[in-house]
């Protein structure tokens, strides 16, 4: 505990005004101040208290020997365990720049716009618990010096013939790149710390623990090497980008070598140092059940992320209300004959089959933990010089994208279709049972095995829809019958697919390998 | 005289007799022989017609009668024809552009066919008529007196899609149901799903561009001595495509005459 000289009382870092205050006299002090007058040695090790959380085992630290009764991981709300320890000084800090009145103002305006998160995550009581945490991260120094040699090819026409021109593009590197982070807490879940990066390493602090007053920490259990492929890579594309633009080599498209290996070699890339540092967030968990969702601020910019559940009954209700305008601007557009009207059902069919197959590729990416290399870690000791998948992104975005198209195609297929609604019926079908092989492909590689799959519905109703329109039947009322059934199919597929994305968007309660568990539960 | 008087009022019972029995037989053959096309009203004050060809034989003559009357109350907007038919070798819709085409040209007006043959009926109409009798609205009047035919209760048929024409003319509503129906399913299908494009949307997290990320550290990138050596060349023959380009614009030419701006809608039954 630090007390203040004067009177004796707790000091906490101020944020505003940089300083440790006492909250009773209201004196100041400079944080690295106090350490000289305490401390005539200064050690590789820091005092500090450990919580630990009985019931998910995860540990926090603390400069001071109070903790409020609750685990920041598995949102328990249990009188945790503590100990006096020494750990490891840290080399350097970024100590925290935005207030917890900042942090919850920009947690509010980004809940804004959660229309269907869970209301316990927007009650200002809930909010209240936002927690001054320092996450471990490792920063890398990687450098490049010495003789480079790259491919470039330079391609042009003449006449009927491509022509390629291949060269060696040689140079003298002498670069670096000091401040690559990336966090070295397997419980800080690698999407998450990349949601609220970057942090400006500019401001980082030589570490002296009264910086840690009124805050928390989570220790380092990743080691360094895991990210240390990653750091490289980003160096070298970069280094590559800056080669395209070196007047000698204009015209002239260098090469990136095959792997980050030969990437290595070819640009004399080598991580000459890795500093171990604590970059400030604020902290949130929601606990549902056996599940937690985080929301997290990064202390120094501000920047939001959070997982963002969602309250099936809200998005139940919210689709009713969203049906209103939508039937009052169709009634102003379209006159849906019964068939077309069948045909477009087995389409936004097809639709959610589709979506909910992507979501199971998606879950099933999660589960086998390829976009978090700290918890692959934890989980399976896997030690390798690996980049991370870039393909994630591209993947999501893509998928945003497919979305949106096939719900505006679908808004805009009713004249279309009016016409011969026949057209689609086959592309519909074909989509769905490719949909739906891949869809029982995925499943058996997730934790969803064994489930009734909720893509089967929406594969049903195509097929029902499909069989309508080929016996042609008089009557309205089979069409009306089978747009009924689809309605009920795509409505249970999507609480399918809003079950998968509540699983996507929260956690499995946290088991941090001392009281076993199951992450895939 | 009174013989003479006797044989005359005899003779007139006689022949009113055989007239009756021969008007008898005229009804009857009408019920069953195809009906002539026959304009059977005109308009005096717009001239537009009403013409029935009841070529499949469905109705009766009072029947014919009564549509005759209902179908009157079109004319002042445009003409109007029924058209029933046992023999088609088109498909419907094709078969009423043109049989519209040979009897209005391309004055106003709207026929209702019930097509024995492909088992359809259809609204096609053209004009001032097709203006508010669209092929939409012709949908939904086909859907609403579709069951009629499916009950081979064709004057039904007939005289409630042409009330519902006149309905429209006169500027009145008609029940929609199948409009509903259809759009409030559809309505509450696509929210759902754009309810989720919303959620994933906002649910999205941008990862950093490495760009960004650079900015935040501390780096240097300085590459000295560039030198580009030329080491071998890759030819490769790339021929012109064969599919070539696209010919000229054509030439002018006069434009576009003719041709329906009208059209219609039906029903199986």
């Amino acid at each position: 505990m630090y007390e203040c000289p004067n009177c004796g009382g707790n000091l906490i870092f101020d944020i505003p005004s940089q300083q440790l205050a006492c909250g009773y006299c209201q004196t100041r002090l400079d944080p690295y101040s106090y350490e000289k007058d305490h401390d005539a040695v200064v050690t590789d090790t820091y005092d500090a208290t450990i919580f630990t959380c009985p019931q998910c085992g995860g540990e926090i630290l603390s400069a001071q020997n109070e903790a409020t009764g609750w685990c920041s991981f598995c949102g328990a709300h249990t009188i945790l365990d503590s100990r006096i320890s020494k750990e490891k000084r840290p080399d350097y800090l970024i100590p925290f720049r935005v207030t917890k009145d900042d942090c919850k103002k920009a947690y509010g305006k980004m809940m804004q716009h959660a229309y269907f998160a869970p209301k316990e995550l927007r009650d200002p009581q809930w909010i209240d618990n936002f927690r001054g945490i320092y996450m471990p991260y490792w920063v890398y120094m990687i450098t490049q010096q010495g003789h480079s040699v790259l491919k470039g090819k330079r391609v042009h026409h003449q006449g009927n013939y491509t022509i390629t021109d291949h060269y060696d593009l040689h140079s003298d590197m002498n670069n670096y790149y000091k401040g690559l982070s990336f966090d070295a807490s397997a419980s800080f879940a690698d999407n998450i710390s990349e949601s609220i990066a970057p942090f400006d390493v500019r401001g980082m602090r030589a570490f002296t623990p009264s910086l840690l007053c009124g805050f928390y920490a989570d220790t380092a259990d990743v080691p360094p090497e895991i990210y240390a492929a990653d750091a490289m890579d980003i160096a070298n594309d970069n280094t590559l980008q800056q080669m395209n633009k070196v007047p000698q080599f204009k015209g002239i498209s260098v090469s990136k070598p095959a792997d980050t290996n030969a990437a290595n070699r070819a640009l004399c890339t080598r991580c000459t140092q890795t500093d171990n540092a604590m970059f400030p967030v604020w902290f949130m968990a929601y606990r549902n059940k056996d599940r937690v969702a985080y929301a997290t601020v990064n202390g120094q910019t501000g920047k939001v992320a959070a997982d963002l559940p969602v309250d099936t009954k809200k998005y139940v209700l919210g689709s009713l209300l969203l049906a209103v305008p939508l039937f009052l601007i169709f009634n102003l557009l379209f006159t849906v004959v019964p068939s077309v009207t069948l045909v477009i059902a087995s389409l936004l069919a097809a639709i959610t089959a589709v979506i909910d197959v992507i979501e199971l590729g998606a879950l099933s990416r999660k589960e086998k933990l390829f976009d978090d290399k700290g918890l692959q870690f934890q989980k399976g000791g896997m030690i390798n010089n690996t980049v991370r998948s870039k393909r994630s992104p591209k993947f999501v975005g893509s998928t945003y994208i497919m979305i949106l198209f096939f719900v505006v195609a679908a808004t805009l297929v009713f004249p279309i279709v009016s016409l011969t609604p026949s057209i689609l019926i086959l592309p519909v079908f074909i989509a769905t049972l490719v949909a739906t092989i891949t869809g029982f492909v995925l499943q058996r590689k997730t934790s969803q095995r064994g489930k009734i799959p909720g893509f089967l519905g929406s594969a049903i109703a195509v097929v029902l829809a499909c069989v309508i329109l080929v016996l042609h039947p008089v009557s309205d009322l089979f069409y009306y019958g089978g747009v009924i059934l689809s309605a009920i199919a795509i409505f249970l597929t999507l609480l399918g697919i809003i079950r998968e994305y509540n699983a996507l968007a929260t956690r499995p309660l946290p088991q941090f390998n001392r009281t076993g568990g199951d992450d895939r539960a | 005289m009174h013989k003479a008087l006797h044989n005359r009022l005899h003779n007139t019972g006689f022949q009113r007799l055989v007239l009756g029995i021969l008007l008898c037989m005229l009804c009857g053959i009408a019920h069953t022989i195809p009906c002539l096309a026959h304009t059977v009203y005109t308009n005096d004050d717009t001239g537009y017609e009403v013409i029935i060809e009841d070529d499949a034989g469905l109705l009766s003559q009072d029947e014919l009668k009564q549509l005759s009357r209902k179908m009157a109350e079109i004319t002042p907007y445009g003409n109007a024809a029924f058209k029933t038919i046992d023999e088609n070798s088109y498909s419907t819709e094709k078969f009423v552009q043109e049989y519209y085409s040979d009897t209005f040209g391309q004055r106003s007006g709207t026929v209702f066919l019930i097509d024995m043959d492909n088992r359809n009926i259809w609204i096609y109409s053209d004009g001032d008529i097709y203006k508010i009798v669209t092929s939409s609205y012709a949908d939904t009047i086909t859907d609403n007196v579709y069951r009629y035919a499916s009950n081979r209760e064709y004057f039904d048929c007939a005289y409630h899609a042409f009330e519902q024409i006149v309905s429209l003319l006169q500027g009145y509503r008609i029940a929609q149901p199948m409009k509903y129906i259809s759009n409030a399913l559809m309505a509450l299908l696509v929210g759902m799903l754009i309810n989720y494009v919303v959620i994933k949307c906002f649910a999205r997290r941008k990862r950093v561009k490495e760009q960004e990320l650079l900015g935040n550290i501390f780096t240097q990138c300085d590459i000295h001595q560039p030198q580009a050596v030329f080491t071998h060349q890759d030819r490769v023959y790339t021929p012109p495509s064969s599919s070539g380009g696209g010919g000229g614009g054509g030439g002018g030419g006069h434009g576009g005459g003719g041709g329906h701006s009208g059209g219609g809608g039906g029903h199986s039954f």
